[in-house]
């Protein structure tokens, strides 16, 4: 057998196994998933493998962290080539932030699935796919191809269209055909980005994009290609005026998964645009498309939150602000200082604890209550004391109250919004957030507060029956993402340090581009 | 479709194409074939034993469950991948042995292999799964 | 050669377009679809196209000897392929249920997830 050799194309040093940290995340879920399935019949054991290997994964993603934070980026090409051929995975500062804070999020909610998906669900697949989700969405932050970030969108869109309809009442049927059109169609608008940027430079590789992009001006096919990312993203990322699809999914599914999507799906449209406006198309970032997207944030901050105060459904007021939050990512990535990319990288982690915590708790009061209708919660603060001062705590962290995580963003943000004498943003912040505790302090009114109303005292005691023998443990999941919030608000040095750090990589690509061709050049 | 001369020949053909399917498995890599092809050649095979003789054979046949099967090769895909961290270089890179099984006779194995003969379960047991899915409607 | 597949990409695109502003479910998977296929030949054409030189580089050789088609794109539409047909499968079957569940195909009278109705909270209690 005569061996070619391969010098020229394929690197030759050894990699260290501490470098494929990089890849656990990945591939400890993807692993796990597979032997789940393969086990379909012993639904009994599968949330314990689950969160069993879900942990090992937090583990991971910490040891990375940990290693980005000594080292910088660190990157490992799949099969041996030297990038620009082979598909890059790369993991900046705010890959693994993210990759860290998303498995944390996952936990808690395989957590709560323990006692909210039912057998025949579990062997129809919540498990696998939840982990599968995992795997689309660390994969995303984690790689550094542009055709490969495709991909794993879809690796986490189809798990979610999987966990969408799951059980398939005729209300999720409505939602989730609403939800897999609009996601299938984005999908495909960045694949003709991807396409277009493809013909344009040649290469799909973030780096080798990035140092070919950077010198060049902004025009001609570069504005059709930012625009279309643009387009794709903000529609996955809920923005204005595309945000309509959430309101009208997030609300159907078992709570134990919207809680899963609003805690990650939009965040990783929003990642696409931070990864995209400052490392892949840099000259986009400065060009005129930041103005457009920083009125596109306005937007979806203001109308994310005049939602929000309109609804009467908890979960759908949650989903509206949801898409506040987005607003104030999108203000900060249009911003693009260096502290307001900090700003955002630190309100993306927030965003991700908090939207989980909240679905979760929604999740936690339909149990004791079978309904999420304002209208007919109420005198929950009785029989509840301990639901209600957990609903309030992390209301106050959703509305930005200081100690909490959600006010250093927010506080940076602002100051940096009238630093860069961007006023309509400032004001766009501070309307948003008054708008969210007008509607979270409605929302506490009236099924907290609110006396007990007369024929509801029937139904209340029925569904004090009908409690599950995990109800108890369901406190857990929300009690774990409360606690985790408190420590970041209130010792924020250790996030916001990272985010830092992060947002530094973004604004410098050198050292992205060093950790990528580190063995090339 | 229940005709006799379908029911005859179908067992026969299908054991053909699994054989053709393997044939094109281990083909690939260097020359044209692979899992991906095979895998399809191989669901069709199943597919086809499914509508001469109906459902209930076919799973006989396969004694798991299809989805485990897919599941197994993306399992077997997956730690494919992983073997590479032995050797100290990058994910799914190719490795090779070549064991002498007799005298001058060399069998090249190596994790591409392994990859594609995941991607072969992968393909077959999705395909399946949707096939007898269809064919059990009716 | 390019500039053709540009203009049928470009008729692809429109007549996507036109099927997903529509309210009928089955036109807007039909619009789908031909957007995703639209995309294929969109990805197919930026590869530069070339004809008669197959990407086969001669045993023993490590680069072609003379300038050959390029293979990436093919990869990359097998993959978008793939993905897509996954996807497209999965749709259609959701638009059949949800036909069969809501009895209508119109997307402006499926309103169960959100009904017309208006909601409001109480003024006071």
């Amino acid at each position: 057998m005569k061996t070619i050799s391969t010098e020229g194309a394929m690197l030759q040093t050894v990699t260290a196994a501490i470098d494929w940290y990089i890849l656990a995340p990945v591939v400890i879920p993807l692993v796990t998933a597979a032997i789940l399935i393969i086990f379909r019949r012993s639904v009994g054991l599968h949330p314990y493998i689950a969160l069993l290997a879900l942990a090992g994964n937090i583990y991971a993603s910490f040891e990375l962290l940990m290693k980005v934070k000594l080292e910088g980026p660190l990157a490992m090409t799949m099969g041996n080539w030297l990038p620009p051929f082979g598909i890059t995975f790369t993991a900046d500062f705010l890959g693994a932030i993210l990759t860290l804070t998303s498995s944390l999020a996952v936990f808690c909610v395989a957590l709560y699935g323990m006692g909210d998906a039912s057998s025949r669900e579990r062997r129809f697949g919540f498990y696998p796919l939840i982990l599968t989700l995992l795997v689309g969405v660390n994969g995303s932050f984690l790689t550094g191809d542009i055709f490969n970030l495709y991909v794993w969108f879809e690796v986490f869109v189809i798990s979610s269209f999987g966990l969408i309809v799951l059980g398939g009442t005729r209300k999720q049927l409505d939602g989730a055909v609403k939800y897999c059109f609009l996601s299938l169609i984005a999908t495909t608008l960045f694949l003709i980005a991807t396409g277009y940027l493809y013909g344009l430079y040649g290469t799909l590789n973030m780096a080798d994009l990035s140092k070919i992009v950077a010198p060049l001006k902004f025009e001609g096919p570069l504005v059709v290609v930012s625009g279309l990312f643009l387009l794709a993203f903000s529609m996955k990322a809920a923005a204005f005026p595309l945000y309509f699809w959430l309101p009208a999914s997030y609300h159907t599914p078992k709570i134990v998964v919207s809680a899963l999507f609003a805690g990650l799906l939009t965040k990783v449209g929003a990642y696409s645009l931070l990864r995209t406006f400052t490392i892949i198309l840099p000259v986009a970032g400065d060009s005129w498309l930041m103005g457009v997207m920083f009125y596109v944030g306005v937007g979806t901050a203001i109308c994310g939150a005049l939602g929000a105060v309109a609804q009467t459904d908890l979960r759908r007021l949650f989903s509206f602000l949801l898409v506040a939050s987005i607003g104030f990512m999108l203000i900060g990535i249009s911003i693009g200082t260096e502290t307001a990319l900090t700003a955002t990288i630190f309100y993306m982690v927030h965003s991700i604890l908090i939207m989980t915590a909240l679905f979760l708790v929604a999740g936690v009061i339909y149990e004791h209550r079978g309904s999420l209708d304002l209208r007919s919660l109420s005198g929950m603060n009785k029989d509840l004391p301990f639901l209600s001062l957990l609903f309030l705590g992390l209301g106050f962290v959703a509305m930005g109250f200081p100690p909490f995580s959600g006010f250093w963003p927010k506080f940076v943000l602002i100051s940096e919004t009238i630093k860069q004498e961007a006023y309509v943003g400032t004001f766009a912040i501070i309307f948003s957030s008054f708008l969210s505790i007008i509607s979270l302090g409605r929302a506490f009114a009236f099924g907290f507060w609110r006396p007990l109303t007369p024929n509801a005292e029937d139904e209340v005691a029925a569904q004090a029956k009908k409690l599950s023998v995990y109800s108890k443990l369901q406190y857990l999941p929300v009690l774990l993402l409360m606690i985790l919030v408190t420590i970041v608000g209130i010792a924020p040095g250790f996030l916001f340090d990272l985010s830092s750090m992060g947002a530094k990589g973004l604004v410098d690509t050198s050292s992205y581009i060093a950790a990528v061709f580190g063995g090339a050049s | 479709m229940n005709t006799l001369i379908l029911r005859t020949i179908v067992p026969l053909l299908t054991g053909l194409m699994v054989i053709y399917s393997i044939v094109v498995l281990l083909a690939g890599h260097n020359d044209p074939g692979g899992g991906f092809i095979g895998g399809l050649i191989a669901a069709s095979a199943f597919a086809l034993y499914g509508i001469a003789c109906g459902v209930a054979p076919v799973r006989r046949a396969l004694y798991f469950h299809p989805i485990s099967i897919a599941a197994f090769g993306m399992l077997l895909s997956a730690l494919s991948g992983v073997i590479s961290l032995y050797k100290g270089v990058p994910f799914l890179t190719g490795l090779w042995w070549f064991p002498e099984i007799a005298k001058g006779v060399e069998v090249p194995l190596s994790t591409p292999l392994m990859f594609d003969i995941g991607v072969w379960l992968v393909v077959v047991g999705s395909l399946v799964t949707i096939a007898l899915a269809l064919e059990e409607k009716e | 050669m390019e500039s053709y597949l540009s203009i049928l990409v470009g008729l692809y695109f429109a007549c996507s377009v036109y099927l997903l502003l529509s309210q009928s479910l089955v036109r807007i998977l039909i619009g789908i679809a031909l957007l995703g296929n639209g995309v294929n030949l969109l990805i197919f054409t930026s590869g530069r196209i070339t004809r008669g030189v197959p990407p086969i580089i001669e045993k023993g050789a490590k680069v072609a000897e003379a300038s050959i088609a390029n293979p990436l794109p093919q990869a990359l539409i097998l993959t978008a392929i793939v993905i897509s047909f996954a996807l497209f499968a999965f749709v259609l079957v959701l638009s059949y249920r949800a036909y069969q569940e809501i009895g209508t195909d119109d997307t402006a009278k499926m309103r169960i997830a959100e009904p017309i109705e208006p909601s409001h909270l109480p003024k006071g209690y």
